[in-house]
């Protein structure tokens, strides 16, 4: 099952079979959420965007072109539909502010983890979610970047240590 | 080796840690690392920062999963309604003869709602005078609809002596019952059959029963915060209506309730009460509706309840349903059995029971081993507790046969990324959600 493409997944969804597009959800969920992660910096906003951008990537999967592509694509609109919601929120960051008490699930282990990841750029957050949440790979992160791998690997680096300076920062 | 500067190892030992270094360039930053303090110190710190963002990770994963039953529950409950959905809608977009129609039901529509619109009226305010008016009523009669299920019930409720109801499947009459409040005993008659039944029920049980006698259910609704309702005609009757959408103010502990109360406005009295409940995310519905309410009958209980007829045959004495893992898989065992081989569709118990009945009547197993069959109800009353206990059970009974090992049959949560499984052998298996998708696909 887990050896078959995403593009045989793919047409299967096409052809009318939806638990083919389960398979899809399983396979990219975490990585959909680490974009959305690395984008907003909110739990539950990600959450909530990720499974808007898994239906909406059904809604229109009959315009992708390659199946191959899935998983760039469907994070494409992710990165789409996060960037629209940070648009729609004038005050997101005032928002993001209020709503931190309630966001983070591990917040007595991990909240001043996630305020430092909040506090770097977008560009440093999101490989560094990517390559965490989605196995380790830097050849994911390429893919939902639509980076080279050695674009991935440069990008991996820096937010590496982009993450360790804010971390020194903290902690002094 | 090369003349790099310790900027430039620190860029390698951050490709190192995401395992970007061939051989050469391993053993070149390892060397350097042997030699220099500061970078050493600075591979430390990245090490550190590693473990924390992994074991972070780590914590998302309910997150994770969170988003995955999230869409996999859309798509199931789109594919459900799409199937009839989208036909009509084709029906309606591209045939002359759909427009048409659509168009007369939208006249049609708005005419019926400009004719038959409610007024609001004047603010019932007796709610006080409807509970106490409820619980001082002896004897009373109601219709309970299940529109779920499709059973009816016609109770009539004799204060402390217990109850009398006659149970319909659409307009036959499957069983009577009468429970003897004194002896905590119900003694229920199928009159197709002849014959007659006991069932004792424990304390659980009758707990549970008292919760849902209208008496406490209809005076408990209006304790829960409401929102009034425009008055309207219910039953030929002017009627003031409450809506309650607390899910604790039934006994079942759904996720979600609508609820709706009408009481007459001149007696006081409940008319019609209807009740949505859904739990484990709409896998478990209730739609029950209770009206065509009679309060204060000139009748006792006793002018409704017979005594047991000389020809009918005492079929069982029914043990108390235990709802756990191992009562599950022996009731699937003793069904599998009695059908030949099948599981129960669903494991909905008067469904189940029904199924069963109607293989009785094909004449594929006999009478007396109904009351093997009653075990049936120890399986549906596990699978609602799985469903309330959030641990979002699923049930594959009309795909699978009996002795196929290697499909699922049902399966819930037990931790994360956990899953206990019983396969269609009833063997018990423990899987992790890769492993649960290769045995369900």
């Amino acid at each position: 099952m887990e050896d078959r493409s995403d593009k045989e997944f793919v047409e299967a969804v096409r052809g009318g079979n939806i638990k083919a597009y389960e398979v899809l959800v399983l396979r990219y969920s975490a990585r959909v959420f680490a974009v959305c992660l690395g984008i907003l910096g909110n739990v539950c906003d990600s959450e909530d965007i990720a499974q808007e951008s898994f239906m909406k990537a059904l809604d229109r999967i009959q315009s992708l072109r390659d199946g191959h592509q899935f998983a760039g694509w469907v994070s494409q609109i992710a990165r789409n539909l996060c960037r629209d919601l940070l648009k729609s929120r004038t005050r997101h960051r005032e928002l993001l502010t209020q709503n931190r008490e309630t966001v983070h699930p591990t917040k007595d282990d991990y909240s001043d983890l996630m305020e430092t990841l909040e506090a770097l750029p977008e560009e440093h957050r999101l490989p560094l979610l990517l390559y965490y949440f989605d196995g380790q790979k830097t050849e994911s992160v390429a893919k939902a970047l639509n980076l080279s791998r050695a674009g991935a690997c440069t990008r991996l680096c820096r937010a590496r240590r982009a993450l360790r300076i804010q971390l020194e920062k903290e902690s002094r | 080796m090369t003349n790099k500067t310790c900027p430039e190892y620190c860029f390698l030992l951050e490709r190192l840690l995401s395992a970007d270094l061939d051989a050469v360039e391993t053993i070149e930053a390892v060397d350097h690392l042997a030699h220099c303090a500061t970078c050493a110190s600075y591979w430390q710190k990245l090490q550190n920062d590693d473990r924390l963002l992994t074991e972070f990770s780590r914590t998302m994963k309910t997150n994770v999963s969170r988003i995955e039953k999230g869409v996999i529950r859309s798509l199931r409950l789109e594919t459900a309604k799409n199937s009839h959905v989208i036909s009509f809608w084709r029906w309606i977009m591209f045939t002359n003869w759909g427009r048409v129609t659509a168009a007369l039901i939208l006249i049609l529509a708005s005419l019926l709602i400009y004719s038959l619109r409610d007024q609001p009226g004047p603010v019932f305010t007796a709610w006080a005078e409807v509970a106490a008016n409820i619980e001082n009523a002896d004897t009373f009669q109601y219709w309970e609809r299940d529109l779920v299920s499709g059973h009816n019930k016609k109770t009539i409720i004799g204060g402390d002596l217990g109850y009398y109801r006659e149970i319909y499947r659409d307009d036959r009459l499957l069983l009577r019952e009468y429970w003897d409040a004194k002896t905590n005993s119900i003694i229920f008659f199928d009159d197709e059959e002849k014959k007659y039944g006991y069932l004792f029920l424990s304390q659980d049980q009758l707990e549970e029963a008292k919760e849902l006698d209208p008496q406490n259910l209809l005076t408990r609704v209006m304790k829960f915060k409401h929102y009034d309702l425009w008055q309207k005609t219910v039953g030929g009757r002017r009627a003031a209506g409450i809506e309650v959408r607390d899910p604790s103010f039934e006994i079942a502990k759904w996720d979600r309730t609508e609820a709706e109360l009408w009481v007459d406005i001149e007696t006081e009295l409940p008319i019609r009460f209807e009740m949505i409940g859904e739990a484990g995310h709409g896998r478990i519905r209730r739609h029950l509706v209770l009206e065509d309410f009679e309060w204060n009958l000139n009748k006792t209980l006793n002018d409704y309840v017979t005594g047991i007829p000389r020809d009918y045959e005492l079929i069982m004495n029914l043990p108390e349903i235990v709802g756990d893992e191992q009562h599950t898989i022996e009731a699937l065992r003793i069904y599998s059995r009695l059908t030949k081989g099948r599981f129960p569709s669903t494991l909905a118990m008067e469904t189940a029971l029904e199924e069963i009945k109607s293989n009785f009547r094909q004449g594929e197993s006999r009478f007396r081993d109904l009351e093997d069959a009653w075990n049936i109800y120890s399986a549906g009353k596990f699978f609602q507790q799985l469903l309330r206990d959030g641990k979002e059970p699923v049930y594959f009974g009309n795909l699978v046969r009996s002795g196929e090992a290697d499909r699922v049959l049902l399966r819930w949560s037990v931790g994360p990324d956990r899953f206990r499984v019983i396969m269609g052998d009833l063997s018990i298996k423990e899987l992790n959600s890769s492993e649960l998708l290769k045995a369900e696909y």
